[in-house]
């Protein structure tokens, strides 16, 4: 993982080729078939995060101000381009932006702070709220949607994006994102073969590299070292006591001494909400019609009921015991009906959690000890 | 009525829409609640209802704590207590359009914690300027108005949406008229909001008997910039250290009001183009930066001197747009001060301060 990022940045920094920052639902696909090297903020702010420097740039984006209650990955990174400071510097500058808001709103808003910023062009792919199957006038919306993107594509680049290479990427894409489920399927075993804090670094390649051969491959291996352990029973965690739901992005600066706090204490996340965001499989007889259907259906763009049915089917079909839900400040549209999800996964099966109270980015909004002591009540709860 | 009665009894529907609201429900009135701006009144109208905005419901309590973090404003917070806790029991059904992510989700937390609540879905798009989303928006359009004839019962004719589209025109004619007319910060904006709470035909009635007030020397003129204020208070605070509202851009006064629907041509489409191609507030994508240059017309048009930012607390789509308006101010020399505003409205020693700040500011450049 650590090679294969490295190089993907390395890219980024050094190569002449075209960048776009790109959100991570936005469709990237046409970003690769257009020959542009996409550049992830998202992932960067989850990089920050994991490196400790999210509160001081969070800090300095209020003095630019930009207050607590906008998203941290935001904060973080425009921080970050004003003072050249992050985990790699600042991320090199765009050509161009591409944003999706089936995530969210925030993201188009903090796409026009960095398109005034870059002063360069915003690309824009609008997914409605959906209610399950999209309607008539969602998938006509949608498909002249990525039309005009397209056409736009074409205009800033002075080249028209070569269809061919769009259905290229995205047949890797839709094959990547199989190995992945396939990989997510393989968590159901006891014991699971993979925590959640394993899926939240491997899961870098399917949001930045999906419909590349790298991150094609890179799953392929994946999968079948993960078949192994499965084989070999051998669990992400020694003693696995407890099968645990996360849900939400995790609080990066608390990555390894959360998750490692729990495992030791034989809790393992068998099964997260947040990594089974990247599922989309694409039909190639009707390409862009399938494209806009798997954007605008992933996770938080889907209506509660839909929602809270996904998570009781995770805690059957993961046989967990017991969940825990991260109510993150940053994140409204993920968080936003958490609590009704809560009482719906315990009525339908039982199994009952916690709420934390944090933040995934920026730390004033996380008390290790107060965490911790929650965690290990509600797991003494569940002997 | 004299012209202060009138003012009053404009004040009385934006404290307590409720009692009359009540009264025509069981007079055998119906009543169709809706949540923004970008909500089409004259649709709702059209199909025989009185259209009222969802304001203010009563201060965020147990239920509103049960389903929504406390990082969600106090503003959907609240409204959520009312329609659950029996405040909106006069409504039979309740427009809900996708505009920030709080409102979004919200939408299926009414219907969890009201379950009676007939909830009707509008999807505004969030691009507002291309072909598509026009044509989306009249296909949203379309559905809505099925929406609200299955609730009535009966179809809404092209004539009766005329005829509503005309009447809104007429209303928000008549409100542009009152900003000239002297009536101060309070009754000028209790006349925005009792037309969102209020039969428009009560409005025009009203609006028809105020008399113009007169002028206040040494009042300072100021532009108020923010998502919904539906506190009077606000606008009385305001007053109190000598500043008049010149100009806004607020989703409750100026941002509901400007814009006509064109009279002429197929009525779902002119609405569609009207309310896409209204003044754009924060969660619609604004790729020319528009609401930054709007407010400069404004601040010029009106004379403003000084801007008030008058948003609610934790509104991450105002926060996102502050610091560039708040730069582009700076850099013309236009002092401003900012307020985050809760619900129930407490002046703060630190509003207090910025206030009195800024009106000495202002002072220095009479």
């Amino acid at each position: 993982m650590k090679e294969v990022m490295t190089a993907y940045y390395t890219e980024a920094f050094t190569s002449d080729k075209p960048k776009a920052w790109v959100t991570s639902g936005a469709p990237v696909e046409l970003l690769l078939a257009a020959g542009v090297i996409p550049i992830f903020p998202e992932n960067y702010g989850a990089m920050i995060g994991a490196r400790h420097m999210g509160g001081d740039l969070c800090s300095a984006a209020g003095d630019m101000g930009f207050d607590d209650c906008v998203c941290s990955y935001a904060r973080c990174t425009i921080a970050s381009t004003e003072r050249g400071e992050g985990p790699l510097g600042a991320l090199p500058a765009p050509d161009l932006l591409l944003a999706c808001n089936n995530g969210c709103g925030t993201m188009f808003k903090w796409y026009e702070v960095l398109s005034r910023r870059f002063d360069v062009p915003l690309l824009f792919f609008d997914t409605p709220y959906c209610a399950g199957e999209p309607t008539p006038q969602d998938r006509a919306y949608l498909v002249r949607q990525l039309e005009r993107i397209l056409a736009d594509l074409g205009d800033i680049l002075g080249q028209e994006v070569d269809r061919d290479k769009l259905w290229e990427a995205l047949q890797l894409s839709s094959d990547t994102a199989k190995l992945w489920v396939e990989i997510q399927d393989l968590r159901r075993a006891h014991p699971s073969p993979l925590n959640s804090p394993d899926m939240f670094l491997h899961m870098a390649l399917i949001v930045t590299l999906r419909g590349t051969e790298t991150a094609y491959r890179y799953y392929q291996d994946m999968l079948a070292q993960v078949c192994e352990r499965v084989e070999r029973s051998e669990g992400a965690i020694e003693n696995e006591r407890y099968r645990l739901l996360w849900d939400h992005i995790p609080p990066w600066y608390a990555l390894r001494d959360f998750f490692d706090f729990c495992a030791e204490q034989g809790a393992c996340f068998a099964v997260d909400t947040y990594t089974n965001v990247w599922q989309g499989e694409f039909d190639l007889g009707r390409p862009l019609e399938s494209l806009a259907e798997c954007y605008q259906m992933i996770m938080p763009n889907l209506r509660l009921p839909l929602r809270a049915s996904m998570y009781v089917d995770y805690i059957r079909d993961y046989d967990i015991d017991g969940y825990v839900i991260h109510s993150n400040h940053s994140c409204k549209s993920y968080c936003l009906g958490e609590y009704e999800i809560a009482r719906r996964i315990t009525a339908e099966t039982g199994v009952r959690g916690i709420v934390l109270e944090a933040d995934m980015v920026d730390p004033k909004f996380y008390s290790e000890s107060q965490v911790k002591q929650m965690m290990q009540a509600f797991l003494e709860s569940l002997d | 009525m004299t012209g202060s009665e009138t003012l009053n009894k404009l004040v009385s529907v934006v404290r307590d829409p409720h009692t009359p609201l009540r009264a025509k429900r069981d007079a055998g009135g119906k009543i169709v609640g809706y949540f923004c701006s970008y909500v089409p009144v004259e649709l709702i109208h059209a199909a025989g209802f009185t259209p009222v905005r969802m304001l203010l419901g009563p201060p965020p309590g147990d239920i509103a704590g049960a389903y929504m973090q406390p990082f969600c404003c106090s503003f959907a917070r609240s409204l959520l207590e009312g329609l659950a806790g029996g405040t909106y029991d006069y409504l039979s059904a309740v427009v809900m359009p996708h505009t920030c992510d709080t409102i979004r989700n919200l939408s299926d937390l009414v219907e969890t914690a009201a379950p009676g609540m007939r909830v009707m879905r509008l999807m505004v798009p969030t691009i507002t300027h291309t072909p598509e989303a026009v044509d989306f928006m009249v296909e949203e359009l379309a559905a809505l108005k099925r929406g609200l004839e299955d609730v009535a019962g009966s179809e809404i004719g092209d004539w009766d949406l005329l005829k509503s589209i005309a009447l809104y025109n007429r209303c928000r004619s008549t409100l542009a008229g009152l900003r000239e007319m002297n009536l101060g910060n309070r009754g000028l904006y209790a006349a925005y909001l009792a037309l969102q709470l209020t039969d428009p035909e009560r409005f025009l009635a009203l609006a028809a008997s105020l008399e113009p007030g007169e002028e206040r020397a040494g009042m300072k003129r100021v532009a108020v910039v923010g998502g919904p204020v539906p506190q009077l208070e606000v606008f009385d605070l305001l007053e109190e250290y000598d500043m008049l509202v010149a100009w806004d851009d607020v989703c409750t006064a100026s941002r509901f009001a400007t814009g006509m629907v064109s009279e002429n041509g197929k009525p779902v489409r002119a609405l569609a183009e009207r309310y896409l191609g209204r003044r754009p507030c924060p969660t619609k994508l604004d790729p020319t930066n528009q609401r930054e240059e709007i407010l400069m017309r404004g601040i010029r048009a009106s004379g403003a001197a000084g801007v008030v930012f008058a948003q609610q607390a934790f509104c991450e789509f105002h926060s996102f747009d502050y610091p560039g308006l708040k730069k582009r101010l700076d850099a013309e020399g236009i002092p401003s001060v900012r307020l985050d505003l809760e619900h129930p409205f407490q002046p703060t020693g630190q509003m207090r301060t910025r206030l009195q700040a800024l009106s000495e500011m202002l002072s220095e450049g009479m």
